[in-house]
Order: C-alpha cells, then sequence, then structure tokens
C-alpha cells in the first residue's frame, strides 16, 4: 500500500514523518502500516470517512495508544517509544476530538495547565485572547459552563499558550454551528500565518481545504493518498474516488 | 496564602454560615457546652474532619478509592502509643514518634501508590483492603508491643491532662486544665492541617489532581504522569491520616484495633465524604459533623421523642433509642436520595444553576 502512495511534495524539511506505523487497540489491529509526512510550517489535513482511523493515528503519534510497530519521526528523533508525558514536553501539543477540555477548572485554571511553571507569557496571553476573545471574558468561569465553541476555543489556547513544535488538532469543527466554524478558521488562518505547524483531523472539507497545504487520505487504516492540497482540491474525481463527495456539494 | 485559602471559600452563603456555626462551636466548644461527653464529641470531630478531608483528597481529587486509610490513622496512633508505652510520656518521644509514624507511612503509601495505581480502580481497591487486613492481623499478632486485640492505655504529657491545673480559678464557669489544653491542641492542630490541605487543593498541584480525576487521557496529553501525580497525592493523604491518628492516640490515652484500624471506621470515613460532598473538603466538616453527632446524640433524640410519643403504640416502638441504627440508616439513605453530590455539592450546584 505505502508504495502505491502519491508522493507529490518535496519530502525534504518534514517536522513529523510517520513510517509504516501499525496499532492495535485490545485485540484490534487498527492501523496497518500508515506512513506520511507533515511538513514544517504547513497545515497538514489527514481526511477519511468515519472510522478509517484519523484518531487513532493523532493518538498513536501522542503515544496515548503506542505503536506496535513502525516508526514516528519528530525531526530527527524517533519518538513512537517515548511516554506521552515526554512526547507532550518534545513540544507535540494536542487538541483531543469533543472539545477536550477539563469542565471542572476555570477557563484561566484550564489554560494555566498547559503552561511551563505555572506563569502565563503576557504577550503570548494577549495574542490567545487576540484570537479567542470569549476566552477574555469567561476567565474566571467554570470550563463546564462554556459554550461548545468556547469549549472547542479553550481546548485549542490550551495547546497554543506555549510555543509547540507542532499542534495535532482532531476534528474541531465537529458539531459547531457554522458560524463558530468561521472564527475557527480565522485562528487558525493566523496561527498558519505565524507559520504554526499544524496536523488537523477534519470532516469538514471546506474548512479543510481553505486552511490545508498538504493532505493525506486515509481508508482502512492506511494512507491511501498523499499530496499538496491545491492538486488534490483541483482533481475532482479523486475527491470523489477517495472521500466520495465534491467540493460544490460541500461548499 | 490565606489570600487563596478565601478564594477557595464556598460562594453559597447556607453553607458558609453552617461552616461558620460548626467552627465556632468547635473553637467554644469546653464554654458553651457542658460536660466531657461533649469535649469528647467536639475533640473526634476536629480529628475526623482531618481523617475525612485526607480521604477526600485521594477520593474526591483523584478518583482514587482506597480502604487502607485507616492502616496510616493506626499507623500514627499506635506510634505515639507504642512510644509512650514503651519509652516515655515526653513532647521529645512524641516527636520522634510522629516522624518515625510519617516515615513509615510514607514507605507504605509510596509502595501502595506506585505497585497499585497502575492496575484498574476496582483492583486498587481490592489490594488497599488486603493491606488494611493485613494491618489489623499484625497487631493483632504484636500483642507484646500493641496490645493486640485489647489495644493499649498509656499515659500522655502530664500537662495534657486532667489532673494539671494552669490557673487555680474557673474562667467563664470552666476549669483551666490539662484536658482543655489537650482539646485546644487537638482544635488548633486539626485547624492548622485541613488550611494546609486547603492551601494544596488550591495550589497548581491540587488543579493537576482535578485535571487527571476528569480525564487522565487529557491530563497526560498535556505533559502530567497520573502515577506521580497519584502516588504524591496518596503520600499527602496517608501523611495528614498519620496525623489525625496520632491526635486520636493522644486524645483517648487508649489505642486498640477498634478505635482506629476497624473497617467501621473506614465505612464512617466513606460514607462522611460522600453525605458531605466528594471534591469538596469543606464537604469533609458537614459530613462529619452530621455522622459524628447522629453516631452520639441520635440515641438521646429518639428517647425523647419515645418518651413524647409514649402513648401512641405504632410510634412509640418506632423511636424506640435502641432502633437507632435503624433510623442512621434512613438518613444515610435520604441523604443520598436528595443530595446524590453530598450536601456541599448540592448547595455549590444550587448555586450554580441559579447564577
Amino acid at each position: 500500500m505505502t508504495a502505491n502512495l502519491q508522493r507529490n511534495v518535496s519530502e525534504t524539511d518534514d517536522l513529523l514523518r510517520l513510517t509504516d506505523v501499525h496499532t492495535h487497540i485490545g485485540q484490534y489491529h487498527i492501523l496497518h502500516g500508515v506512513s506520511f509526512r507533515v511538513p514544517r510550517n504547513q497545515v497538514t489535513m489527514l481526511l477519511g470517512r468515519n472510522g478509517a482511523g484519523k484518531t487513532t493515528t493523532m493518538r498513536t503519534i501522542m503515544g496515548l495508544w503506542p505503536a506496535h510497530s513502525g516508526q514516528v519521526h519528530l525531526k530527527d528523533r524517533a519518538i513512537e517509544t517515548l511516554d506521552t508525558m515526554t512526547i507532550a514536553r518534545s513540544g507535540v501539543h494536542y487538541v483531543p476530538e469533543n472539545m477536550g477540555i477539563f469542565a471542572g477548572l476555570t477557563v484561566e485554571e484550564n489554560v494555566r495547565l498547559a503552561t511551563r511553571q505555572n506563569r502565563f507569557n503576557q504577550d503570548r496571553l494577549t495574542w490567545v485572547f487576540g484570537l479567542f476573545p470569549a476566552l477574555e471574558k469567561f476567565w474566571h468561569w467554570p470550563a463546564g459552563q462554556l459554550s461548545g465553541g468556547q469549549k472547542q476555543m479553550l481546548a485549542i489556547a490550551r495547546a497554543i499558550i506555549e510555543p509547540c513544535e507542532i499542534l495535532l488538532v482532531d476534528e474541531p469543527s465537529k458539531g459547531l454551528a457554522p458560524s463558530i466554524i468561521e472564527s475557527l478558521i480565522r485562528a487558525f488562518r493566523e496561527l498558519k500565518d505565524a507559520d504554526t505547524t499544524i496536523l488537523m483531523v477534519e470532516q469538514n472539507f471546506r474548512m479543510a481545504s481553505t486552511l490545508g497545504d498538504h493532505v493525506a487520505i486515509m481508508d482502512d487504516g492506511c494512507i491511501v493518498h498523499e499530496s499538496d492540497m491545491a492538486s488534490f482540491v483541483a482533481d475532482k474525481d479523486k475527491q470523489a474516488s477517495l472521500l466520495g463527495l465534491s467540493m460544490e456539494a460541500h461548499q | 496564602m490565606f489570600q487563596s485559602i478565601r478564594d477557595t471559600l464556598p460562594q453559597s452563603r447556607i453553607l458558609r454560615g453552617l461552616l461558620a456555626v460548626i467552627v465556632v462551636s468547635l473553637l467554644l466548644a469546653p464554654f458553651i457546652f457542658d460536660g466531657s461527653r461533649a469535649l469528647d464529641t467536639a475533640a473526634r470531630l476536629c480529628i475526623f474532619i482531618v481523617l475525612v478531608a485526607s480521604y477526600d483528597l485521594l477520593l474526591g481529587y483523584t478518583g482514587v478509592v482506597s480502604f487502607a486509610h485507616t492502616l496510616f490513622f493506626g499507623i500514627g496512633a499506635y506510634s505515639v502509643a507504642i512510644a509512650f508505652d514503651h519509652v516515655a510520656p515526653g513532647f521529645g518521644v512524641l516527636l520522634v514518634a510522629v516522624v518515625v509514624a510519617l516515615g513509615v507511612s510514607t514507605v507504605v503509601a509510596v509502595t501502595i501508590g506506585l505497585v497499585s495505581l497502575r492496575v484498574k480502580a476496582i483492583f486498587y481497591a481490592m489490594i488497599t483492603l488486603a493491606v488494611a487486613s493485613v494491618a489489623t492481623v499484625l497487631v493483632s499478632q504484636l500483642y507484646l508491643y500493641t496490645g493486640g486485640e485489647d489495644g493499649m492505655t498509656y499515659r500522655i504529657p502530664r500537662v495534657l491532662t486532667p489532673a494539671f491545673k494552669l490557673l487555680d480559678d474557673k474562667v467563664l464557669g470552666v476549669r483551666i486544665n490539662g484536658k482543655l489544653l489537650n482539646y485546644y491542641l487537638i482544635f488548633t492542630v486539626s485547624t492548622v492541617l485541613f488550611l494546609l490541605m486547603v492551601r494544596i487543593v488550591a495550589s497548581p498541584f491540587g488543579k493537576v489532581l482535578k485535571a487527571l480525576r476528569e480525564n487522565d487521557f487529557r491530563a497526560e496529553a498535556i505533559g502530567y504522569t497520573t502515577v506521580y501525580y497519584r502516588t504524591a497525592a496518596t503520600v499527602i493523604s496517608a501523611c495528614m491520616a498519620t496525623l489525625a491518628g496520632v491526635l486520636m492516640a493522644i486524645w483517648l490515652r487508649y489505642t486498640g484495633p477498634d478505635s482506629v484500624l476497624s473497617l467501621n471506621i473506614m465505612i464512617d470515613i466513606l460514607l462522611m465524604v460522600v453525605i458531605g460532598g466528594m471534591g469538596s473538603l469543606y464537604g469533609a466538616i458537614i459530613g462529619a459533623t452530621l455522622l459524628v453527632l447522629a453516631r452520639n446524640y441520635l440515641n438521646e433524640a429518639m428517647g425523647v421523642a419515645h418518651n413524647a410519643f409514649i402513648d401512641v403504640p405504632i410510634l412509640a416502638e418506632l423511636f424506640n433509642p435502641e432502633r437507632w441504627l435503624l433510623w442512621l440508616g434512613v438518613l444515610f439513605v435520604v441523604m443520598v436520595y436528595f443530595f446524590p453530590l453530598g450536601i456541599v455539592g448540592r448547595l455549590v450546584r444550587g448555586r450554580a444553576d441559579h447564577g
């Protein structure tokens, strides 16, 4: 399967690279030799239908479901055998799906948990408030009382409050109203302009095509296509065959 | 420090009022309640507040269910008992006994923590239950040192006994003797320990514990190791329970399996945490107060009701003081039904719903 991958982009300067990664969850073999690359300072979209293995791939990178075999390289360092804490401290910041916040803590406490030395860098905090003004307004509220969109903003804010090597974001638009998705797109665009390397799982193809520079498509636990986003967006037949959609239908 | 403690105070006015009444009553207990039984109840309440809060640190803040809490309570009590009985009843000996007890508790807690926290909750609970049972058997077997099933009666420093008179005259009708000093030693140390736990919970360490309780996957994904933090919480909780045991040994002047190690005490602690509200140290004050008062005075209250309904056949029987355990059970069922989050949890949630 790996040999059939399309590699239309330069393989130099990859920040993250997965090579023939297999992951088992209990008795189930979920990832069957996943290989793809995440170029530095670009937004890479990991797409695919439900159950293709996208979230498992993200969790495998984070060490939450360790790889059974294969390699995960962050720059030149193999991280597939490291524990989650070490991977997180190596600069891999993760925004899990389903608005992964700590509902019993306040917004401030949620964000503070992700800071080094438990202190905020004021410039960075101001930048985050600029991205997500609602968080400043509800700073001392219990996070459980925020709306779905605000919870997602909080989860992202927690992941970017400290500079990171790469940001992993799992389905940020899931279950959110279109107006909230627009504000998330604006925020991610600003992160992209700040040269943040992002690997994002996303079902909303409009959001994916708007933000993505690079794309990898998964099916049945394998990568079935990898290319730059522009050429994938231009190839309607490929979209239809790999994702069962066309751009018009999702705009 | 005091500002951060103040920030943790519950917002509910009813709750603040209740807490204020309990704390002021404990502070003035020797002067507003008559008799040694009331003072004994107040001292036990102070000790149980520390013990229950320390258990809540484990159960409410990390979600770890342990049945070994009375083991640490027992380590504290038996260290003091053995030291006073086999060496001498002095403050120097007490200090050494406390240091030894804390050391032993730390080693046991770290061992249990590192070995057991990697397993699933139910197996952890089973392991702690087994360890607690082993401790009870050990106390029984090592009767030469522990007094076995009969326990140990010993002398404490004279300055803490009724025989010691600080003033010749009474103050507000109360004799100022060693017993009173003993009570205020218990009250002061309990207050300091409780505030220390409140401070720990309000610290960044406490926030990590809360995060781990909610979702350990998420907490690990932002760089926190579950086993390290939960083991640290287990050690802090164990040390607090040990110090509560020390206080119990000083107050009772008796230490035995029934007074510090029994499963009944463990169940009482669990009930106090659940009734007060898990995940709120202030809930420990409410839960401990309700249960200690019920255990000590429900019997008498029912006696009054029994006498009032003496001519009504069914009611008189229903309120027979011998049935006080039945009513305690009914009280628990009612509490759990109407306050599933505990009293503090219910009051805090009620305020949030209205806010």
